[in-house]
């Protein structure tokens, strides 16, 4: 079980390099990114984006991208496309998002996902690191659905435990997150936990679901032990709960797990040692879906 | 510490009000008052059966001289009858016993025959940061569900009323969204849109109102810059507006437990204080709430 980003950095270094599409690494603390996770022996890098703007960013590093192979690519969607296009085509184990938005990543991955017919919705999770937990933690959606309603929460949990599977989590806890008062009218939030718990309580999701549905009800509890899996009821929620790295002493990463690998979904807010932090945890994930498919 | 820091700081204007609890029972929230009854915060009023009050008077009345018991069976009646005595200014401020909160607040909260106008009320998780003693409020984290605009206009104006009582200086007011540009398709993106307009025009007076900010721009002015927004409340914020009760719950809870910040609640926007029993508070910031209503008369 991989219960901390040392671990993930010691493996992806073991593993690596990991065959990387990078899209639009244009800037500064992306290009940076880059440079270290290939100095680092995680990765070997592909670049799809603006020529240019990779250069003057490679250049500002004294990083000397000759030896790398580089697309020449402007439109956002189109580099998505090419990029997820190669990482179902299997000639990238996995991809990592740069300077553009994420729904050009998403409209990419789901158009991929239909072509193929085995996956109906995709999420992102995030991992954090807290102080004092002696696991990894995921938070999910954090990405893709605004208001996931109860068939699209079951998808989200189970890409969520396929995660924490390949960390080596064979059975992970789940924790729905709600907000029960014994005031005002009963949430939604709340009605699907209760029918997640009725239909998978018996644990046949590969899961167990914790009794708890917040925060302060597991610290009160005693035991104040973090689920493995959070999953929050909204996009809203799962964001506030995934980065609050700013104010408390909490890291995190984040990915999108595809059926044909893994996708780094680095922030646009984020800085160079938490975009590592997201390749590398590619890299182990990359490796360990190998591993899988050669094993069965 | 949150406690400590109000009594030093902030002190009720005129004499000390009057503190009704009711229900009271032999439980925790009794010695919750009359702790702040010690600090000098308030005068108690106690509303419980015969039994109880002998006890208290028993346990307290040698030392209160001021102490006010009265009898009354059962939790609707005494919660009824407090009520009365507020609405009579016979007391000042309502403090929930040990009773059902649902019953409670729907007592309280009635238009007509509660403390409450229709529509005026929100609920504020009040958090302190061990490193600068700064308040940071979390709002609305108990009441709405999912506000809409004008809901979420009136969460404002209360939250504002309280950084005032606070001394906190041009409050800096961040709406938060999943994302920081404004998405039709994500209603609390426009949202934070219009009131971020409503500020620019001054409609908050002196409040600066941002929005929508996803949470790291909102935490974080460095990131803020790395998405190009430029505005002075990234990094800096007093209050923060969530999109919805689970957020408000998520973030409020992952400050207070894994970020091990103290925290309160209040009940913000009611004709007189209420101090609602809500879970999960400590000993001293339940008395820190009691001080906090004693600054909203």
């Amino acid at each position: 079980m991989i219960n901390n980003f040392a671990r993930i950095y010691q493996l992806a270094k073991e593993k690596g390099p990991g065959k990387l599409v990078v899209l639009a690494p244009e800037d500064r603390e992306f290009m940076n990114a880059v440079k270290i996770a290939r100095h680092e022996g995680y990765v070997e890098p592909i670049f799809i984006g603006n020529l240019a703007k990779m250069q003057t960013a490679a250049d500002e590093l004294d990083f000397n991208i000759d030896q790398i192979k580089r697309i020449s690519c402007v439109d956002p969607q189109e580099i998505a496309d090419y990029g997820i296009g190669m990482l179902f085509k299997k000639e990238t184990e996995l991809v990592s998002k740069g300077q553009i938005p994420t729904s050009y990543i998403y409209r990419a991955v789901i158009k991929e996902e239909q072509k193929k017919g085995v996956k109906n919705n995709i999420s992102v999770a995030s991992l954090l690191e807290v102080p004092g937990c002696d696991h990894l933690v995921a938070v999910t959606d954090v990405g893709v659905n605004i208001a996931p309603d109860y068939e699209a929460k079951v998808e989200i949990i189970k890409d969520a435990v396929f995660l924490m599977n390949l960390l080596g989590y064979e059975f992970p806890q789940v924790v729905m997150l709600s907000a029960n008062r014994d005031y005002g009218p009963t949430l939604q939030s709340y009605l699907d936990a209760q029918r997640l718990r009725e239909e998978f309580g018996d644990g046949s999701g590969g899961f167990e679901i914790r009794p708890e549905h917040s925060v302060a009800e597991i610290f009160d509890s005693g035991k104040a032990s973090l689920p493995h899996i959070f999953l929050a009821p909204d996009l809203d929620t799962g964001n506030i709960m995934a980065k609050l790295n700013y104010v408390i002493p909490v890291k995190r990463c984040a990915v999108l797990l595809s059926s044909a690998g893994p996708v780094a979904i680095p922030s646009r807010s984020d800085f160079t040692e938490s975009i590592v932090r997201d390749m590398a945890l590619g890299v182990v994930l990359a490796d360990r879906i190998k591993e899988k498919n050669r094993t069965e | 510490m949150m406690l400590n820091y109000l009594c030093s700081k902030f002190r009720p204007q005129g004499g000390k009000p009057k503190v009704v609890l009711a229900p009271a029972k032999d439980n925790i929230l009794v010695d919750v008052l009359f702790k702040a009854v010690e600090l000098d915060i308030c005068r108690p009023v106690i509303v419980g059966n015969s039994d109880l009050l002998a006890g208290v008077a028993q346990k307290y009345g040698p030392a209160v001289s001021d102490l006010e018991l009265i009898e009354q069976a059962g939790d609707f009646e005494s919660i009824k009858l407090a009520v009365k005595m507020i609405k009579d200014n016979q007391a000042d401020i309502l403090m929930q016993g040990d009773t059902n909160r649902k019953d409670f607040l729907n007592l309280v909260l009635d238009p007509g025959k509660g403390l409450a106008r229709k529509n005026s009320y929100s609920y504020i998780s009040l958090l302190m940061s061990p490193k600068d003693n700064r308040f940071t409020m979390i709002t609305d984290t108990f009441i709405h569900t999912l506000p809409n605009l004008q809901e979420k206009n009136v969460i404002i104006e209360n939250a504002l009323k309280l950084a005032l009582l606070l001394k906190i200086d041009r409050p800096k007011v961040a709406v938060l969204a999943a994302i920081e540009k404004v998405n039709p398709r994500i209603s609390s993106t426009v949202d934070a849109a219009i009131l971020s307009k409503m500020s620019e025009r001054k409609q908050f007076g002196d409040a600066v109102v941002e929005g929508p900010l996803d949470i790291d721009c909102a935490t974080s002015r460095e990131a803020a810059a790395r998405k190009k927004l430029d505005s002075i409340v990234p990094g800096d914020v007093d209050i923060y507006v969530v999109p919805n009760v689970e957020s408000g719950y998520a973030f409020s809870q992952m400050l207070a437990f894994v970020g091990k910040m103290p925290h309160a609640g209040v009940l913000a926007g009611t004709a007189k204080p209420v101090v609602v029993n809500v879970p999960f508070i400590g000993f001293n910031e339940k008395v820190a709430e009691i001080a906090i209503s004693a600054m909203l008369l």
